[in-house]
């Protein structure tokens, strides 16, 4: 289980962009850590449409590096992936609607799209840190309480512990909030009493009016294993059709 | 004057460069293959309502074989190769009605849910030539057309029906399966002929024809195949319908045309005891199948996917022939003075497939099948059930994967084991070693058996490489 919520929860800070007109971050710290998740969640993830093309790569500590570059295109709870490289995923797409169901097309299948066990999320993608609903939208303040730990000159660290009865995956977050741009630009996932995994977000860059973060970096503290996704291309709010997120649309390559 | 959008052409490519060298497990260790492939595919669009693809596989096989002085100045009887191609269409979308495509050309249309064993797809003859790439299928030319129109009931953003589709196939052209070497066994090897025997009067033609080779007499087999004449009539034809109902992926379908395995329809034996000599021929059963299939994720239940597959074949009385007439002595022979046998009575059976996949962890996956019907077995009397299952394990952040698969017959106990280490080292890059091993390699274990038999082939051990581009 815990695999899937760290998708999620990676996934809802990569999203990255955010909306132009800044909040007064003393402000709202006065109003409380959680108003600040709240207003930071609505700042990642609030917008209709996205669509991406990432790079990503995956490097093990002193090894070699692979790379994966795919497009995103996703409406609300509505997700399609297309993979342009490397070869043996090339021309492989996956869709997904909700949480439970999702295909997958390939030339291999013999133009089928077939659906396929939504546990089948748990997988990684190309043996990275990141699984596959990490492009996915998720509120951290829906199953996450947030405390004020300490302010720097130029950041807030908020800690975040799981609601009761909430489906969290981990039991203990650290968020670094950048007072500059107020946005997440760094998170420890904490776990048996030491941080398990790092997320770093650098080369922030304005989209017309959307804030973003180009290039997020996922380090596994034990290993030294890490995984990089480079946004390489990114257009948020674009009308996306409904009949893009169908069988048809995977299998014709619309 | 107003200006006209130029429709722009989009074009789309990949490929590979695949190595296969594989050794049986027998004495000596022969070279069962080695092979090298160029496979290249390109897809083009051109506008929204034009697509084509081309696909295109150059398989140089390795397999020398001059036997003749001759053959030793041609080039491709010492350096042999194949080509093969699973796609070459193309497609125009969106004909007359939104969601309505038609595809004509070379293509392979599989339909179904379970994984690699599909009763309900009968449109493209399997290939069940090399048992690693099992499920295959062989590209035909063929007439689609397809009508999957966006609409839904319920919520748009969650509806409860979607993802409707009809489908409607023609086949002009029947094309049988491919068979691998040690196939022809089932039809040549007395022995093997007793055990497939599907009729007492097979059965004791066999064991006549043993018997002659016990006694010191040269058998020899001629086999011929009678496909279908090339007419409309002799067309196969599928429908199929899909949607996708509270989340589960369903369809029904109907397929009219022939089985894609031979059956030994005719038998004509002349010679006498010291020289048996059997003409066969090998004909194709007409049938019609009906299909029924369903896939889905049960959240309930941790996101383990479940599914299941029906198809039910309808067939006509199918006689064997056996002909004795032409040998000596035959009318002391009862297993040659035999009318027309009825081999199956008009009627239908059912193949079914129930299987389940789960993946615990992100580096585990499971995946097991009951099987009801094998691919080569035919009628109601004749099918047996299997359990297929098998696992990854994952390592290395997907660098090394431990891939292990079974299939073990239920009737008779005998097994497929087929583990393999798969390293992909780099991207594109990818190395695996591993074993196809069949039950009747092991002393002690049956070899009349399903996959004890010398017909499933020889076991094999293989390594094989691929750079994908």
């Amino acid at each position: 289980m815990r695999a899937t919520m760290l998708a999620l929860i990676t996934s809802c800070l990569m999203a990255g962009p955010a909306l132009a007109d800044k909040p007064d971050v003393g402000a709202l710290l006065k109003s409380g850590a959680q108003t600040l998740l709240v207003t930071l969640d609505a700042r990642h993830n609030d917008y209709p449409t996205q669509k991406y093309k990432f790079r990503m790569s995956v490097k093990s500590k002193g090894g070699t590096a692979r790379s994966m570059v795919f497009r995103v295109w996703q409406k609300g709870d509505k997700r399609l992936v297309r993979f342009l490289s490397p070869g043996e995923v090339k021309g492989m797409s996956v869709l997904s609607k909700g949480a439970d169901k999702m295909w997958v097309y390939s030339t291999e299948t013999g133009g089928k799209a077939r659906l396929v066990a939504s546990s089948a999320r748990r997988q990684a993608l190309l043996g990275s840190d990141l699984g596959f609903d990490d492009m996915s939208q998720v509120d951290l303040n829906t199953s996450y309480a947030a405390t004020l730990e300490k302010q720097t000159a130029t950041h807030i660290w908020l800690v975040l512990k799981p609601k009761p009865g909430a489906d969290a995956a981990w039991p203990k977050l650290r968020l670094g909030v950048s007072k500059k741009d107020v946005l997440i630009d760094s998170i420890e996932y904490w776990d048996g009493g030491k941080a398990v995994k790092v997320q770093k977000r650098t080369d922030f860059f304005m989209d017309g009016n959307v804030p973003s973060y180009r290039r997020i970096h996922v380090t596994t503290v034990a290993t030294g294993h890490s995984t990089t996704l480079d946004m390489l291309e990114q257009k948020i709010g674009e009308a996306i059709p409904n009949r893009m997120f169908t069988k048809r649309s995977l299998i014709r390559g619309d | 004057m107003p200006t006209v959008a130029q429709a722009q052409l989009e074009l789309d490519w990949r490929g590979y460069i695949d190595t296969d060298l594989r050794f049986a497990i027998e004495k000596d260790v022969p070279l069962e293959r080695s092979e090298s492939t160029l496979y290249g595919r390109i897809g083009g669009k051109y506008g929204p309502n034009l697509a084509a693809v081309a696909d295109v596989r150059l398989t140089f096989v390795e397999r020398p074989a001059p036997q003749k002085f001759a053959g030793l100045t041609d080039r491709q009887a010492l350096d042999a190769f194949r080509w093969e191609s699973d796609a070459l269409y193309v497609e125009l979308r969106d004909l007359v009605l939104d969601g309505l495509d038609l595809r004509m050309g070379r293509q392979r249309i599989a339909w179904g849910s379970a994984d690699r064993f599909n009763p309900t797809s009968n449109l493209n003859a399997l290939d069940v030539e090399d048992p690693l790439l099992f499920g295959e299928t062989l590209a035909n030319e063929m007439l689609t057309l397809r009508y999957r129109p966006y609409f839904w009931f319920g919520d748009e953003d969650d509806p409860w029906f979607q993802e409707f589709s009809l489908e409607a196939v023609l086949v002009p052209i029947f094309k049988p399966a491919q068979l691998p070497e040690s196939g022809s066994l089932g039809f040549t090897d007395s022995d093997e002929a007793v055990r497939l025997a599907t009729t007492r009067q097979l059965k004791a033609l066999a064991v006549q024809q043993k018997d002659f080779a016990d006694a010191g007499a040269l058998l020899s087999y001629d086999v011929d195949i009678d496909l279908p004449d090339r007419n409309i009539v002799n067309s196969q034809v599928g429908v199929r319908m899909g949607w996708n109902l509270l989340g589960v992926d369903m369809s029904i379908s109907y397929f009219r045309g022939y089985e894609d395995f031979p059956r030994a329809e005719k038998a004509i034996v002349t010679g006498d005891p010291t020289d048996v000599r059997t003409n066969l021929h090998l004909t194709y059963p007409r049938v019609q199948v009906l299909g029924a299939d369903m896939a889905t994720s049960l959240g309930w239940l941790d996101g383990v996917g479940l599914w299941a597959e029906v198809g039910v074949t309808f067939h006509d009385d199918l006689y064997v022939v056996i002909e004795g007439s032409g040998f000596t002595g035959y009318e002391g022979i009862e297993a040659l003075n035999t009318p027309p046998v009825q081999e199956h009575e008009a009627g239908q059976f059912v193949k079914a497939v129930v299987g389940m996949d789960y993946t615990p962890l992100p580096w585990w996956y499971l995946n097991v099948q009951y099987i009801h019907g094998f691919i080569d077995e035919f009628g109601a009397g004749n099918l047996d059930d299997y359990i297929v299952g098998g696992m990854d394990f994952k390592l290395a952040h997907d660098k090394l994967t431990i891939r292990l698969f079974s299939i073990i017959s239920l009737t008779d106990t005998s097994f497929v084991l087929f583990p393999q280490l798969i390293i992909k080292p780099f991207s594109g890059g990818e190395f695996s070693v591993g074993a196809f091993l069949y039950s009747g390699l092991f002393d002690g274990l049956d070899k009349d058996t399903k996959f004890g038999s010398p017909v499933v082939g020889a076991s094999t051990v293989f390594t094989r490489a691929r750079f994908s581009f």
